[in-house]
Formats: structure tokens, C-alpha cells, sequence
């Protein structure tokens, strides 16, 4: 009988298939745990804590970093996360002494995502700015150039941004905002 | 015999273990950051034309709507194509176009610049950009002296806004409405689309190569027609409404009140009966279809209708730096 050979062998070999089980599921839940995520918004705040309320702000990081979960709050809604930072050299001191330094924290999983965010390209080739397409066009037009020169300014910091977005209670500060994981397995 | 069986059971199973763990890490995450749109996919394919006029409760009890906050998972996983454009563009050519397309705006209309109403609109603006899927964008305010209803995306994520839109805003979610508009023109590419249309239309040569590779004189003419027509007529309706489809995500992604921009429309209707005293609207058919283009998507998203309107904020910030209009 083909069944009971099969139950004879599975019993001879049964060690090897629970290593094999507990091979498997060992291998899924490091899987799972160390997935690989994208920040998708201009940049955000990685808490010490996994909340808004406790703990502080430890980092900031911006769009496009590449985070590996480390684990997940009991709700789902923050994941602690680790990436290497290059560390800045101290004033004074060449690029060659630049140190990778690993750094974790909680960031609300609603700003993570699987998929890298578009970045901008940047032009190949730098032209001379008096040859740039708009200086160009505004001597050519002898149009005023001053109403952009205030405007190309940079309006304000990603601190500043964030503290209006802190104030007004939205984004992540959003009291009621939902646990959103970019589609991430809880 | 049986040392050699051993081995062939213990190398297939290996095997079929690793497999298995490939299967497992590879698609429990791929599953799962499909889950929102495949949830979305599957509830439009059961009920067709109507999947936008379900209720989040229907939802809910059917099983597709998982919990009350799925409309701001969907907003995070709508895609919006962006406009088609023929020829490649950096983000400086992109910002270098968009700047000389300002110009010819500013040589038409003052700009308005005030100390603190220049950083509330830059932040309002950042703040939906920096949740838009390109979040990399550097936006920029500027006010222009017009009286003008239309606020304009340009290339490179430049964003003008005439006095006149802002009077006809009164919270922080109809000022974020206009702009999330204006930012998701620049995020869709809808204006630099048209330039290439427009440049195309006048030059056969546009047509073989990108705009910023035009020559000087013809380049001129293309922004000049360009800035005269959006400012005489605004966005082509059809890109308004992508635009709009578009700025209801990026106000839910925010956590402002959906209906933000559908209010701003409805003050704007009136603004512009108020000049017409009190007769019909000539571009009313154009209103109603932008309203049902931002009802329909928040049905989609099954949004509902609270959020933050954010009313004080944009009196203290905003209103009050408005100079008089002028009579």
C-alpha cells in the first residue's frame, strides 16, 4: 500500500521534517520582520516611542530613505524601523573619515511604503547662468526678473513645515489618523 | 541503498523548503501592498458603473470596505497617470520652463508679495506637495494682483494664485483645495503638457524636440500664447478635472475636509453671480462638471464628509493680509 509507505517513511524521517517546518517558518517570520520599506513623504520624524504623545523626535528622514522593520506596535500603527546614515565628517576633517552610523527608531507606518518614490532628475550638463533658458527668455523679452528673486527663496524649513502640520493636527498628527502601512502586512 | 534514499528525501525536501520560504517572503508583502487596490479593482469589477455611488456602509458590510478609514488607504494608492509628454525633462528644465512661463504672468499682472501671507500659502502648498507622489517637488507660491477665480500649476512646481481665489476662500481646507489643484497640475505635468501642445501646434520642428530645445524666438512666442491663455480662459476643462480628481487624494492623504475645493467652487459660483448680478452663469455647465468630478471621487474613496477645515488658522494667516478689493 503506496499510503502506508509513505506513513512508515515520514516516520523514519520525522526529525528532518520538523527541522524543515521550523526551518520554514523561521524563514518567513525574518521575512516578514525585515522587509525592506520607502519613506513616500518629503520627510518625517522618527520618535523614540511608537507615539505622537510619549517620547521624542530622535531623526529626520527624508523622502525616498530606505528603512528595515524591525517590529510593530501591538496596533499596527507604528514600526520601528532601522537605516545606516552617513555620519558627517567634524568640521575641518577630510570626507575619508565619513562613518556609516546605524540608527532606529518608531515612524507612523503610513508614511512607509514598498515602492521607492519617484525622485526628480536632475539635468545632465550645468549650463553658465547666464546662458540658462531663463535669463535667456527674460533679456530677450527685457522682462523684470525681480518678482522671482523673492520667490526662489527657500520659504521655509522641514522644522517649520512640520510644526504647521503639528498645529493644525494633520498628516500623522491627525488624532484619529488611521493605520495606514502602505499595504505592509501588520 | 538507503544512506543514498536518505539523502535524495533530505535534498528534495530542502528544496521544497526553500521554495517555500521564497513563495512566502515574496508574496506575503507583494499581496498585502496590493491589498487597497485590489480591494478597490474587485469591488469595481462586481458592480460596474455604479461601484462609485456605494455607501461606505454598503461597503462595509460586503466586506470590501475593511474599517471607516479604507477612503484615506485608497487616497495613499490612487494613481493618477500623469499628462502624456512627448520629450524627456529634468526637474531643472521643468523649473527653468515654469519660471519663464511666470514672467510673461508677472509682465501681465503685479505680484502681491506680503511677509506673512507668502509663508501661510508656501506651507498650505509644501505641505500637499510633500504628500503628493512626487514628493521631491519643490513647490513656490506666488500671489498675483488679479481678481481672477483659476490659481495655475507650472512646470517645475511653481503655483500662482490670484487675489480674487483666495477672497473666495474662508477656511484653511478651501485654500488647501485650490492649491491642492494648482500642485497636482504640476505633479500631472498638465501645464507642461500643454506647452508642448501649444508648441507643437505653432512649430513643426517642436515636434522632433523638447521644449527647452527650441529656438529662443520661438520658445517666446509659445510662453507668451500660453500665459495669455490660461489667463484668459484658465485650464482646458478636461485637465481641470484631473486635476481635481486628483487634489481630493491629496487633501484625504492630508487629513483636510474632502469637500474643501467643492466649497471653494461653490463661493467661487457665487463670487461670479455677484459680478454678473445675480443672472445665470455663463461657465456653469464647466462648474457642475468639475462639482460631480469631486463627488464622484469622493464616493470612490467613500469618504465622508468630516476633516479639518481649519477655519481660525487661515483668518489669523490669511484672510486678514488680503488688501481691499479694488471697486
Amino acid at each position: 500500500m503506496p499510503n502506508r509507505r509513505w506513513l512508515t517513511r515520514l516516520h523514519t524521517f520525522r526529525v528532518p521534517w520538523l527541522a524543515m517546518v521550523l526551518l520554514v517558518l523561521a524563514a518567513s517570520w525574518v521575512a516578514a520582520e525585515g522587509a525592506a520599506l520607502y519613506l513616500r513623504v518629503r520627510f518625517a520624524p522618527v520618535r523614540s516611542k511608537p507615539s505622537l504623545k510619549e517620547g521624542e523626535t530622535k531623526h529626520t528622514i527624508s523622502v525616498g530613505q530606505k528603512v528595515e522593520v524591525l517590529e510593530r506596535s501591538k496596533d499596527g500603527e507604528w514600526v520601528k524601523v532601522k537605516w545606516t546614515e552617513e555620519k558627517k565628517a567634524p568640521e575641518g576633517k577630510e570626507d575619508k573619515e565619513k562613518k556609516a552610523e546605524t540608527c532606529e527608531g518608531w515612524i507612523h507606518a503610513t508614511l512607509l511604503n514598498t515602492k521607492a518614490p519617484t525622485t526628480e532628475t536632475a539635468k545632465t550638463g550645468v549650463a553658465a547662468p547666464e546662458q540658462s533658458l531663463l535669463n535667456r527668455h527674460a533679456q530677450m523679452k527685457k522682462l523684470d526678473t525681480r518678482p522671482l528673486q523673492t520667490l526662489l527663496r527657500e520659504p521655509h524649513t522641514n522644522d517649520q513645515l512640520d510644526r504647521f502640520l503639528r498645529e493644525g493636527k494633520l498628516g500623522v498628527y491627525r488624532e484619529d489618523w488611521p493605520a495606514l502601512e502602505g499595504g505592509v502586512t501588520k | 541503498m538507503k544512506r543514498t534514499r536518505h539523502s535524495i528525501f533530505l535534498l528534495s525536501t530542502s528544496l521544497f523548503a526553500a521554495v517555500l520560504v521564497s513563495l512566502i517572503a515574496g508574496c506575503k508583502t507583494k499581496d498585502s501592498a496590493n491589498r487597497a487596490s485590489e480591494t478597490v479593482s474587485a469591488y469595481a469589477k462586481e458592480f460596474g458603473a455604479s461601484a462609485g455611488r456605494l455607501t461606505s456602509k454598503a461597503g462595509e458590510k460586503l466586506g470590501l470596505v475593511e474599517k471607516k478609514w479604507d477612503f484615506v488607504r485608497f487616497a495613499w494608492d490612487a494613481q493618477e497617470k500623469p499628462a502624456a509628454v512627448a520629450h524627456n525633462y529634468s526637474y531643472e528644465d521643468e523649473r527653468d520652463l515654469g519660471l519663464a512661463l511666470a514672467l510673461e504672468f508677472f509682465a501681465r499682472q503685479e505680484r502681491f508679495e506680503h511677509e506673512r501671507l507668502d509663508p501661510y500659502l508656501n506651507l498650505v502648498a509644501s505641505a500637499l506637495a510633500a504628500h503628493s507622489d512626487r514628493p521631491a517637488m519643490e513647490v513656490r507660491v506666488a500671489v498675483l494682483r488679479g481678481e481672477s477665480l483659476h490659481a495655475f500649476g507650472l512646470p517645475g512646481g511653481l503655483i500662482l494664485v490670484p487675489l480674487g481665489a483666495l477672497r473666495a476662500c474662508e477656511s484653511e481646507s478651501e485654500l488647501a483645495g485650490l492649491l491642492a489643484q494648482a500642485v497636482a497640475q504640476c505633479e500631472l505635468r498638465l501645464t507642461l503638457a500643454r506647452l508642448e501642445h501649444f508648441a507643437a501646434e505653432r512649430h513643426a520642428e517642436a515636434k522632433e524636440k523638447s521644449c527647452v530645445s527650441l529656438p529662443p524666438e520661438q520658445l517666446r512666442a509659445v510662453l507668451e500664447d500660453l500665459a495669455l491663455d490660461l489667463s484668459r480662459n484658465g485650464l482646458k476643462a478636461e485637465d481641470a478635472r484631473v486635476a481635481d480628481r486628483r487634489s481630493v487624494d491629496l487633501l484625504m492623504r492630508l487629513g483636510y475636509e474632502p469637500g474643501g475645493l467643492r466649497a471653494h467652487l461653490a463661493r467661487a459660483q457665487l463670487k461670479l453671480r455677484e459680478k454678473a448680478g445675480g443672472g445665470p452663469l455663463a461657465n456653469y455647465a464647466e462648474f457642475k462638471a468639475r462639482e460631480e468630478t469631486i463627488d464622484a471621487r469622493l464616493a470612490e474613496l467613500h469618504a465622508p464628509s468630516l476633516g479639518r477645515s481649519i477655519a481660525d488658522r487661515y483668518r489669523r494667516e490669511g484672510l486678514v493680509h488680503l488688501p481691499a478689493p479694488k471697486l
